[in-house]
């Protein structure tokens, strides 16, 4: 065979047939002459090969092979699907990386942590990037939602796109949650208690007391089970860990793929939606596309989009690198509440519902109320145009639940969380049990060795770090209205070497009138420099 | 064409990438080791926390050892010339290194002494990790072994609140017998070997680790603090964490010293004499850094140059004239006085400014430190 091929067109034609059958193979049908004229920007031979990649090829099977030009523009879409798939791709890359130095095991993962930290090259950046972009995905996958309200695409025929869309919203908050407990220090252990103590909330139906009573033994039994799913134990622990090591990296990722393709399906199938104006009402024209409209993804649209995610990957890298450090606080423990817990901002508006009143209406049945309107919108919102001032009233409720939410999110900022004693406020304020705050910040040279008394210390010009903090919890003494007669005392003593005790002392004459004390000891260390790792 | 922007700006961000990249692996060696440095400071101050909180009762403040051994010596902590692991150990034959044995000794306490076990693997309070924390803080010593670390300005708080005056121990002539059941048996074990005085108080007093005991007896009945003694986890006292008693007591105390203990408890004044004696000598105290941190050094010299107040240079021992011309010589007496009651005699040429409270900021201790080091200043 090869030596009659070769005899009948030479060796030299032989070799570049055999070329060319392999470049189209990679090409999946496009051939060099058109690929060198694809790279260059020129139109296509007739019949156009550029669109055999996407019925031969895997990857670009699921792309279409043209969009309409109008639909291709960056304020459309601001191409935020895109960007949502692609940082979901980020997150699944760089956390396979994470996994090779981590055990989810209480004993070892905070261990685990150190290490990658301090002991495994480019560890910290991974994980920078890894949690900056699980963040960005949030915000992207929730303007992306917002833009498909506000063009009016989940109307008819894509009502079951935006369905498959908010699992994938839900799926997203929970990724990024469950990979919150991970690291399994105080910020984690405590958030996720936050959290799972609403599952526990859960109420059992009324005439459903009788499973519990047969097969637990106590007829209020929902809460009990739903918590007992999540945590593996009544409390967090080694159980909890691994339940929800096991959602970050196994059961919420295959949820977010297999809806990912049922979602990217539909979108491909009833085509990316026009501007409303540019159809008439009722109408849905997306996947007629004049011949003088099209814009093919080859190579157009795909340079477009190299572009776009190249500018995204410099951003997350460079913000990763120099803006944006991960923090890692104490280890977990169970047996000391921080002063102040918060959930992850994406869910403060739940934190901030929660304050409004009771636990189970609005900690549960108010959110699931809003999961199920937001499921059933495009159902409910029976209009058919798309156009804006056809729908006043939809926009108008929109932008108002988004500005509540907004609010909502407000009332849950650690700011507006219940107070501790004023002056365990103030020191907390001085030397918060977590992070930096002012004494951490001077270097620990600058910390003289002294008894420092408010009532007594003056300090001298020029004021050195040490005595404007000194000077600063002076004024925040004698200014908070908690704190009658207050007066503080900083107590700094060697403790070893390089070791230093702080002692804050605040007395002040409480309700009763009575004289009261407040006292808390920290050490430092010349070496933690805390603020190191705390830069953002 | 292709707009020629797009290109640009995709090609200028890969090649930013690729740079920000290699920027940060050419700065990860560097970074790696501060951060190995930052947790292990971090490893530290968490140590430090229970120590202070757990282990000073017995070990000392400053690791000098009370009840339990000391700690903060070369002879833990810093390997014997030519070895690896420190002379204590090498005593003991043990073949681990320091670390080991010290984790092993903390998780796992000394049975037949009161050191409890620490390690929940034991059942003890504290988490492997914290356990490891404790041993970094005790090791970190070693970097200056046998130095005691602060502990005196806490006596000089200006206008903050009374210190808790520190009893001073009187050593006792002879242990009273150990085989024969006595209230004074009770009170030596108290306060000396069984060392309950380190944590547990008589008067009322709060601050302390352990519950008060006034008048335990009578309020709860003896079998309650039997019981309590032997198995201190078995009920424990409200505001109490459980796990920090040792649970060792049953193993460490006789039938006899147990009972004698309880006898203590149930009637304390009964017993004869103040007859617990001290398991170290105090430790002397450093008269100068007393001084300084009193504030002495503000306004008298060690160096004959006039300031506020007359100079300490070749004052002890030497005449002194006063105010209204009479002459008296600096000796102990006199300084003391001077000290704890400055207006009662002027020194000629200066005013009346010294602060008048140094009785109630210094202990007799801590100024007849500071006499002694004046004396040393000829």
């Amino acid at each position: 065979m090869v030596g009659q091929d070769i005899r009948s067109r030479g060796l030299r034609g032989y070799l570049g047939a055999k070329a060319d059958s392999v470049f189209e193979r990679i090409t999946a049908g496009i051939p060099w002459r058109d690929f060198r004229k694809m790279l260059r920007g020129d139109p296509p031979d007739r019949p156009n090969p550029r669109l055999k990649p996407h019925s031969e090829s895997f990857w670009l099977h699921i792309k279409p092979t043209y969009y309409h030009e109008s639909v291709t523009r960056f304020t459309h879409t601001f191409r935020l699907g895109l960007l949502s798939t692609y940082l979901f791709v980020v997150e699944l890359i760089t956390g396979l990386i994470l996994m090779i130095w981590y055990a989810p095991t209480p004993e070892r993962a905070y261990a685990d942590m150190v290490r990658l930290l301090s002991n495994v090259p480019m560890g910290q950046f991974v994980r920078d990037i890894h949690r900056l972009a699980a963040e960005a995905m949030v915000i992207a996958v929730v303007l992306h939602m917002f833009r498909t309200f506000l063009t009016g695409s989940y109307k008819k025929p894509r009502q079951f796109t935006w369905v498959t869309g908010v699992v994938l919203l839900i799926a997203t908050l929970f990724l990024s949650f469950s990979g919150y407990l991970l690291p399994w220090d105080q910020l984690a252990f405590w958030a996720v208690t936050i959290g799972t103590s609403m599952a526990e909330a859960s109420p059992t139906p009324p005439g459903a007391g009788w499973i519990g009573t047969a097969l637990f033994g106590t007829s209020d039994w929902v809460g009990q089970f739903v918590n007992l799913l999540l945590r593996g134990a009544p409390d967090i622990g080694a159980g909890g860990l691994l339940r929800f090591y096991l959602l970050h990296v196994f059961f919420l990722p295959l949820v977010v793929i297999f809806f990912f393709f049922f979602h990217y399906y539909k979108v491909v199938h009833f085509g990316i939606s026009l501007p409303a104006k540019e159809e008439e009402v009722g109408q849905d024209t997306a996947n007629r596309v004049p011949a003088d409209k099209r814009r093919y993804y080859l190579m157009d649209i795909a340079i477009d989009e190299i572009a776009l995610l190249s500018v995204v990957t410099f951003v997350l890298v460079a913000v990763s690198a120099f803006f944006y450090d991960a923090k890692l606080e104490h280890i977990a423990n169970p047996l000391k509440t921080p002063l102040h817990t918060t959930a992850p901002w994406y869910f403060y508006w739940l934190q901030g519902l929660l304050k409004i009143g009771d636990k189970v209406f609005w900690g549960l049945v108010v959110p699931g109320i809003l999961i199920v309107l937001t499921f059933a919108l495009p159902y409910l919102d029976y209009n058919p145009s798309r156009r804006g001032k056809d729908r006043r009233y939809a926009l108008a409720a929109g932008f108002l639940f988004a500005s509540w939410i907004v609010v909502l999110s407000f009332m849950g900022l650690p700011l507006y969380a219940v107070q501790s004693p004023p002056a365990e406020e103030v020191v907390q304020e001085f030397m918060p049990e977590e992070g930096v705050g002012p004494i951490r910040e001077i270097p620990w040279s600058e910390l003289e060795i002294g008894v420092y008394d408010t009532r007594t210390f003056q300090g001298s010009v020029p004021y050195s770090e040490f005595e404007r903090v000194i000077l600063e919890f002076k004024e925040r003494i004698a200014h908070d209205p908690g704190l009658p007669n207050g007066s503080g005392i900083i107590t700094v003593e060697a403790a070893g070497p390089g070791l230093k005790r702080i002692k804050f002392q605040i007395d002040y004459t409480d309700r009763d009138g009575k004289p009261a004390q407040f006292i808390k000891t920290f050490y430092l260390h010349e070496s933690s420099l805390y603020w190191e790792q705390f830069t953002f | 064409m292709y707009g020629v922007s797009r290109l640009v700006i995709a090609t200028m961000a890969l090649v930013g990438t690729f740079v920000v990249v290699l920027l940060t692996a050419a700065q990860e060696p560097a970074r790696m080791e501060r951060y190995a440095a930052n947790f292990h400071g971090r490893e530290i101050e968490v140590g430090a926390q229970i120590y202070f909180e757990a282990c000073a009762t017995c070990h000392g403040q400053h690791g000098e050892g009370l009840v339990g051994p000391a700690l903060n010596t070369a002879d833990l902590l810093v390997p014997a010339p030519g070895q690896t692991r420190p002379p204590r150990l090498l005593a003991l034959n043990y073949s681990g290194d320091l670390r080991s044995y010290l984790e092993g000794t903390i998780t796992y306490g000394r049975p037949g002494t009161v050191m409890p076990a620490w390690g929940q693997a034991a059942g003890g309070p504290y988490r492997p990790d914290q356990i490891a924390a404790l041993v970094t803080f005790i090791m970190n010593w070693g970097l200056d072994p046998g130095k005691q670390w602060g502990g005196a300005p806490e006596r000089v708080a200006i206008g903050g609140v009374e210190p808790v005056p520190v009893v001073a121990a009187v050593p006792m002539a002879t242990p009273p017998p150990r085989n024969i059941r006595s209230v004074d048996l009770g009170k030596y074990l108290f306060h000396g070997p069984a060392g309950c005085a380190e944590c547990h108080t008589f008067d009322m007093a709060t601050g302390k680790t352990g519950p008060d005991l006034t008048d335990i007896v009578q309020n709860k009945g003896r079998d309650y603090v039997r019981t309590s003694i032997v198995n201190p986890n078995g009920m424990v006292a409200p505001d109490h964490a459980p796990g920090i008693m040792p649970q060792t007591f049953a193993f460490a105390l006789t039938d006899i010293e147990l009972e004698s203990l309880i006898d203590y408890l149930e009637n304390p004044t009964a017993a004869t004499q103040v007859v617990f004696a001290t398991p170290t000598p105090p430790v002397p105290l450093d008269g100068k850094q007393v001084a300084q941190n009193a504030g002495c050094l503000a306004c008298h010299s060690l160096d004959g140059s006039p300031m506020v107040g007359p100079t300490w240079q070749g004052l002890f021992g030497h005449e002194v004239e006063l105010e209204d011309g009479s002459k008296v010589i600096a000796d102990e007496a006199y300084l003391y006085e001077a000290i704890v009651n400055p207006a009662a005699k002027i020194v000629k040429g200066y005013q009346n400014l010294m602060p008048p409270n140094y009785e109630q900021l210094l202990t007799p201790e801590q100024i007849t430190a500071i006499i002694e080091y004046i004396k040393l200043l000829h």
